[in-house]
């Protein structure tokens, strides 16, 4: 139902497969007396993947006259101005998750994993969802205690606590 | 008669007031470690170990199993209200469990939960005490090659997950065998796909998979679906229907006696077994459009399942000292450090501890469908909150758990990783438990393949002389062709009858 996506989904699909089976022929596929080697599996999932993004591929050209219905078969109209403009939000809210996620992973060693997580809680609650700055504030503290309380103290994890080692004996 | 007063022993012993006090704790304390996503059984009961030390075996063993009990059920709630499986074996009790949680049916999907794992929890235990020794003996009739064509078997419920196309689960299926050879190969311990990177000798960690997979992409995926409303439900609502049993009943035995057959072969483990139950289930539904969707019968199954194989992996354990999972390792562990020897002889020479152990795990079950069954509309309640309050807290919660089970950051990497990946499947319709199953067998077939090539000196042809694993390849045609045979000969038969009529 979404040609452009399954075309490129089975291209990377294809791509993997071509890559797994093509590696893992240094890996020795059949020893000696042809008994199974580190290749063998890897070689033979390496094929089905080809195999089946291929047919993928076929698949979603065959139906490619369907494109304008949706699963139900009926005709689903245009999109409408609102609509666009609420795909797009949700579209950027994701996007904007994307990055803060990849920048609190990317801090955690640095600042300690429940200070930049705590963060990350107030960041989305603050900018993605436009909740109350001081609700945003209580929760994300809240969350990052409960965490420090039952993972750290209870469990005892040993989260990185980077710049905040010293403030709590870490 | 021998039976019959070993089991007055089993109780006395596990009636006392401080063993069960200890069941309770132990119970309680799992089923909080359930509800942390990443920390399974195996870590709950790994991570609490130390604080047994100082109680007599038994008293220790009885905790250890409550806590081994609680954290099977507290995943299951994770599992359901927030798509995040707290272990690998409540990974199928996600598929149906959380769309009956947006379709308002948290309170009666928990329940089911709790209650098929109660039943099938009740009849394995009934097993594993009559039958210990028989169902030991038969596990040792499974080497290698059956083992491997169990795991074939296995494979042939990707049909049942793979949703709208079957193409693309067999796709998810394979790229899944396909990431399980990234790592140390288990032949040789030569390293494969690894690029000289240190943290892939280790392959790609399960959980931070499941855990990117389930939790962070279905956060991101309601996201870019809009406004999630809050779900609010009547109390009534919540509780489970003279109808919801009645769908159940058979699925929670068929699927309890079939996870209690994999959880007594060394290695197959639960979560195999919750996904054998889910397929079995759909297989002779007479809902099958519902699964995946919501039915009932899709929490039933897996939970009921996945209890009996805990049931079932002590049997090996017990009875030969070979752990059936990962848990029972470290429970296996636990006897060694109290002094206790699992084996042949741990029935003879120390009767009050086994029949004492399973006993309580008679008593283990009771106090968590007592302590659980009533707090179901209060875990059900969770959903009431705003989703946008909810979904912060869950990838923080997500990260945390994907950090501890590796204690480094490449759980967290990792999962970030499969989040993404996740999100795309969803969005372009990739179904994610081909995906799971792929990654969860992939492993255990390519090592029992490597010993039955081994064995057979390189000739797979000595699958022929295994009659088990024949016989479950064939099922495993069976299930993959059988419905097609059979419209092919309905087909047949028609035609025949319109000429003779003609």
């Amino acid at each position: 139902m979404k040609p452009r996506g399954d075309y490129v989904g089975a291209l990377i699909l294809v791509a993997i497969g071509a890559a797994f089976s093509t590696l893992s022929i240094d890996y020795c596929v059949l020893g000696e007396e042809a008994r199974i080697s580190p290749g063998f599996v890897p070689f033979i999932a390496g094929l089905l993947l080809v195999a089946f993004g291929a047919m993928i591929g076929w698949e979603t050209w065959k139906s490619r006259v369907h494109v304008t219905t949706n699963p139900t078969g009926e005709d689903t109209g245009p999109e409408t101005e609102t609509d666009k403009q609420a795909r797009h939000n949700t579209t950027k809210s994701v996007a904007l998750i994307f990055g803060l996620l990849l920048i609190a992973v990317i801090l955690s060693p640095i600042l300690g994993f429940l200070l930049t997580f705590s963060i990350l809680v107030f960041a989305i609650l603050a900018v993605v969802e436009r909740e109350h700055f001081w609700f945003s504030l209580v929760i994300s503290l809240s969350i990052g205690l409960l965490a420090w309380l039952i993972f750290y103290q209870l469990m005892g994890i040993r989260l990185p606590l980077g710049i905040i080692a010293p403030l709590i004996g870490g | 008669m021998d039976f019959f007063a070993h089991l007055i022993t089993g109780f006395g012993t596990a009636l006392t007031p401080i063993n069960l006090l200890y069941c309770f704790i132990g119970v309680l304390l799992g089923t909080v470690i359930g509800l942390l996503p990443g920390l399974g059984s195996a870590t709950g009961v790994a991570l609490l170990l130390p604080l047994t030390l100082n109680l007599s075996p038994i008293t220790a063993l009885i905790m250890l199993a409550g806590i081994y009990y609680g954290a099977q059920y507290g995943a299951t709630i994770t599992s359901v209200l927030i798509a995040t499986p707290g272990d690998s074996a409540s990974v199928v009790t996600a598929i149906d469990g959380y769309p009956m949680a947006r379709q308002g049916r948290a309170g009666p999907a928990l329940a089911i939960g709790a209650v098929s794992s109660f039943v099938s929890g009740i009849i394995s235990l009934i097993l594993l005490m009559a039958l210990a020794p028989f169902f030991a003996s038969l596990a040792l009739h499974f080497g290698p090659p059956e083992i491997c064509a169990l795991i074939v078997l296995g494979f042939t419920s990707i049909v049942g997950f793979s949703g709208t196309s079957r193409t693309k689960g067999l796709a998810m299926a394979s790229l899944g065998v396909a990431i399980t050879t990234i790592g140390l190969d288990p032949q040789s311990g030569s390293a494969r796909f690894t690029f000289g990177f240190i943290n892939l000798f280790g392959g790609i960690g399960f959980l931070p998979v499941v855990i990117g997979l389930f939790a962070v992409a279905e956060v991101l995926h309601q996201v870019r679906s809009g406004k999630v409303e809050p779900i609010r439900t009547r109390f009534r609502d919540m509780i489970l229907k003279r109808e919801d049993w009645r769908r159940c009943r058979t699925t929670i035995l068929g699927s309890g006696l079939l996870g209690f057959f994999i959880g007594v072969l060394p290695g197959a483990g639960a979560t195999l077994a919750s996904f054998l139950g889910y397929d079995l289930a759909r297989h002779f539904s007479k809902h099958k459009d519902e699964f995946g969707k919501g039915a009932i019968e899709g929490v039933a199954a897996p939970e009921a399942a996945n209890s009996a194989a805990v049931n079932g992996a002590f049997v090996p354990t017990l009875t030969l000292g070979i752990p059936g999972s990962g848990t029972t390792a470290v429970l296996l562990g636990a006897f060694i450090v109290f002094g206790i020897q699992p084996g042949p002889l741990l029935f003879t020479n120390e009767p009050d501890l086994v029949w004492g152990l399973m006993c309580s795990f008679f008593i283990g079950s009771v106090i968590l469908l007592l302590l659980n069954l009533p707090l179901v509309p209060v875990f059900a309640s969770l959903l009431r909150f705003r989703y946008a309050l909810i979904y912060p807290c869950i990838l923080f919660l997500s990260f945390i758990g994907a950090y501890a089970i590796e204690n480094r950051m490449w759980g967290v990497w990792l999962t970030l990783a499969f989040g993404i990946i996740g999100y795309f499947m969803k969005r372009y319709e990739y179904p994610t438990a081909p995906l799971i199953l792929g990654i969860v067998l992939g492993g255990m077939f390519e090592k029992t393949l490597i010993q039955t090539s081994s064995m057979g000196g390189g000739d797979l042809a000595i699958f022929l002389n295994r009659p088990i694993a024949m016989v479950l390849f064939a099922l495993a045609a069976l299930i993959l062709y059988g419905p097609r045979l059979v419209r092919l000969f309905v087909r047949l038969g028609h035609k025949g009858q319109d000429s003779f009529s003609k």
